[in-house]
């Protein structure tokens, strides 16, 4: 449970490494981000912030659901354990 | 800047609907449980939602405009790193904390490690962050007031620090629980009616909007790609690094999960919480920011010599006025007033609460002291506070105070965020490991912003800096970590304790099993 547990917050994590990766891209290479996508002057470097954005939050989501599940079946598990002769 | 009666009735209603939450909350308020941490009542929707209004400051909400104004794209950083370190929160933090602790952060250190000097590098901690980052706040604050309601400095500076005194020292958690969430749901409200107003005058278009800003500002199309902000992907990184880490190590932030009842509902908090100041940011960065980049130089009265009126924090404001008139623009002066109000309230209970439990009834009481005497000498202690604030707040009038947040970032980051992530995740971590080891990093983390360009050429007027580099986290937090490293490593005697000691938390603290109720001393 526990080894479930730190792989969760280690996926969890891989969503600051891929923002803190995006500052780095963006100020290594600028010209790249800066092409622009077809909506107007919407730019590859918007497109990549909503998408981080996107990531972050979605990964928030399913950590915290997915720490729920956990914690439930957990609890499930220790409850049987009490009941059994 | 407002006109008419308007403002001055929203900002009397303003400050006369925290009083009334104030007083419900006193009347609730008698235990050290409800003083620190509202009874651990608060629910993990209500918990989130304070999270959001105790993170947002009016720097936030008009900061961040004001930079996207004037530098286009690259405030986006400002936008996403702290959603990056609520996440942090949310992976490492937000259910050990519940479990582990009481009322403070030295309470969790406490658990593992010896209770006298965690609680005092704890607090130490706390203190320093916190009181660097209140009087920004109230230096700010004060500047943003007197522009935007006519008083002077002194009077602004000195509402601000008796009114978040009042709600601490009064109200305690439970006011400033209260007072935050308010402020965050009109801070929301008032968000989305401007980024509303700002779309309609663009006909709905984003494109349109877009297209017109670029027409509008120097930058051209230049304004919607990355570039000029940092020197480069070093210092671009270290800053990110800072305000992600930073913002995980905010002991006003950490403090707020000890206010609810468990693991899942502090889960619960990190996600509402996340997405307030999503919905804030985004509108904030995509909406609003370039509406007014398209808006503004269009409107006369927004300028003066060329300058914007009041300074570049100020464009949020006037927008409001421009889309939505003088009523709209008394709303959301009314909304940034009390943005202020509920960060100082939520920095001044974490100050308290140091110097109260932990200082007070931890160290030097050792445990003995009633809840009567650790209540009062609390609510002393956020008068102290709020004292120290608004004098050092008239001290610090119209000078650069931006090195102030970075100091507070970079501290809670190289001071804070390592001692308890390796607390709570790292078996061999001893005290004198995490008591010296982080001490060297604050002392480095210090030493690096006073070196730096923001305090040795701007604060202090020297023709050039000692070390060329604007946002030193991404120096000072890997030393404080390697000092951490070695200092536990070579404390054998020290690391038996402390790993017998791990064993013993690392279930609760993940699980909530065998939660006990009393803090170690």
């Amino acid at each position: 449970m526990l080894r479930r547990w730190r792989l969760a917050q280690l996926l969890f994590v891989v969503t600051t490494v891929t923002f803190l990766l995006l500052v780095v891209l963006m100020a290594a290479v600028p010209d790249f981000f800066a092409r622009p996508i077809g909506y107007g002057p919407f730019t590859l470097a918007m497109l990549a912030a909503i998408l981080e954005i996107a990531l972050i939050v979605v990964a928030t989501g399913l950590f915290a659901r997915a720490a729920n599940v956990l914690q439930d079946r957990e609890a499930a598990l220790r409850r049987e354990r009490e009941a059994a002769p | 800047m407002t006109e008419g009666y308007l403002a001055p009735v929203l900002f009397l209603i303003t400050i006369g609907g925290t009083l009334v939450i104030t007083w419900w909350a006193a009347r609730r308020t008698r235990s050290t449980s409800d003083f620190y941490a509202a009874g651990a009542r608060i629910s993990g929707v209500q918990n989130g939602t304070a999270i959001a209004g105790d993170f947002m400051s009016a720097a936030t909400f008009l900061g961040i405009t004001g930079l996207i104004f004037v530098s286009g794209f690259d405030g986006i950083i400002y936008i996403i790193s702290p959603l990056a370190g609520l996440a942090i929160i949310l992976g490492l933090f937000a259910e050990p904390l519940r479990n582990l602790g009481r009322f403070t952060l030295a309470d969790v250190l406490a658990e593992r490690l010896d209770p006298r000097p965690a609680r005092a590098y704890a607090a130490l901690g706390t203190l320093t962050v916190s009181l660097f980052y209140l009087i920004a706040q109230v230096v700010g604050a004060g500047g943003l007031v007197q522009v935007l309601f006519g008083m002077s400095y002194q009077a602004a500076v000195l509402i601000v620090g008796v009114l978040m005194v009042t709600y601490v020292a009064f109200g305690g958690m439970l006011a400033t629980t209260w007072v935050q969430i308010t402020k965050a749901v009109l801070l929301a409200i008032g968000v989305a009616l401007l980024a509303l107003l700002v779309l309609a005058e663009s006909g709905f278009s984003l494109a349109a909007l877009y297209e017109r800003a670029a027409s509008e500002h120097a930058q051209g199309a230049a304004l919607f790609a990355p570039g000029g902000l940092e020197p480069g992907p070093l210092s671009a990184l270290s800053l990110a690094v800072g305000l992600v880490f930073g913002m995980a190590g905010m002991p006003h932030l950490l403090i707020r999960f000890f206010t609810v009842p468990d693991g899942r509902q502090a889960r619960r908090s990190v996600v509402v919480g996340m997405g307030v100041v999503t919905f804030v940011f985004i509108l904030i960065f995509f909406v609003i920011s370039f509406g007014a980049i398209a808006y503004l130089p269009g409107d006369p009265e927004s300028y003066e010599n060329g300058a914007i009126v009041g300074g570049n924090n100020m464009v949020a404001v006037h927008l409001s006025r421009v889309v939505g008139g003088s009523v709209f623009l008394g709303v959301i002066t009314a909304i940034a007033f009390v943005t202020i109000l509920a960060v100082v309230a939520g920095l001044t209970i974490a100050s308290a609460g140091a110097v109260g439990h932990d200082l007070y009834a931890g160290l030097l009481r050792r445990g003995r002291a009633s809840e009567r005497e650790e209540v009062l000498v609390s609510r002393l202690a956020a008068v102290l506070v709020g004292l120290v604030a608004i004098a050092l707040g008239l001290v610090f009038e119209g000078q650069n105070i931006a090195y102030m947040v970075a100091l507070t970032f970079t501290v809670a980051a190289t001071a804070n965020f390592p001692v308890l992530l390796l607390a709570l995740n790292w078996r061999q971590l001893t005290t004198r490991g995490a008591v010296i080891g982080g001490s060297i990093g604050l002392g480095c983390a210090v030493t690096l912003v006073v070196l730096s360009p923001a305090v040795w050429v701007d604060a202090l007027g020297n023709s050039e800096p000692t070390l060329d580099v604007r946002n030193p986290a991404l120096l000072s937090m890997p030393i404080a970590f390697v000092a951490i490293w070695i200092l536990s490593m070579t404390d054998s005697a020290g690391q038996k304790v402390s790993a017998a000691r791990f064993e013993q938390i690392r279930l609760r603290a993940v699980l909530g099993v065998g939660r006990g109720h009393e803090s170690r001393v």
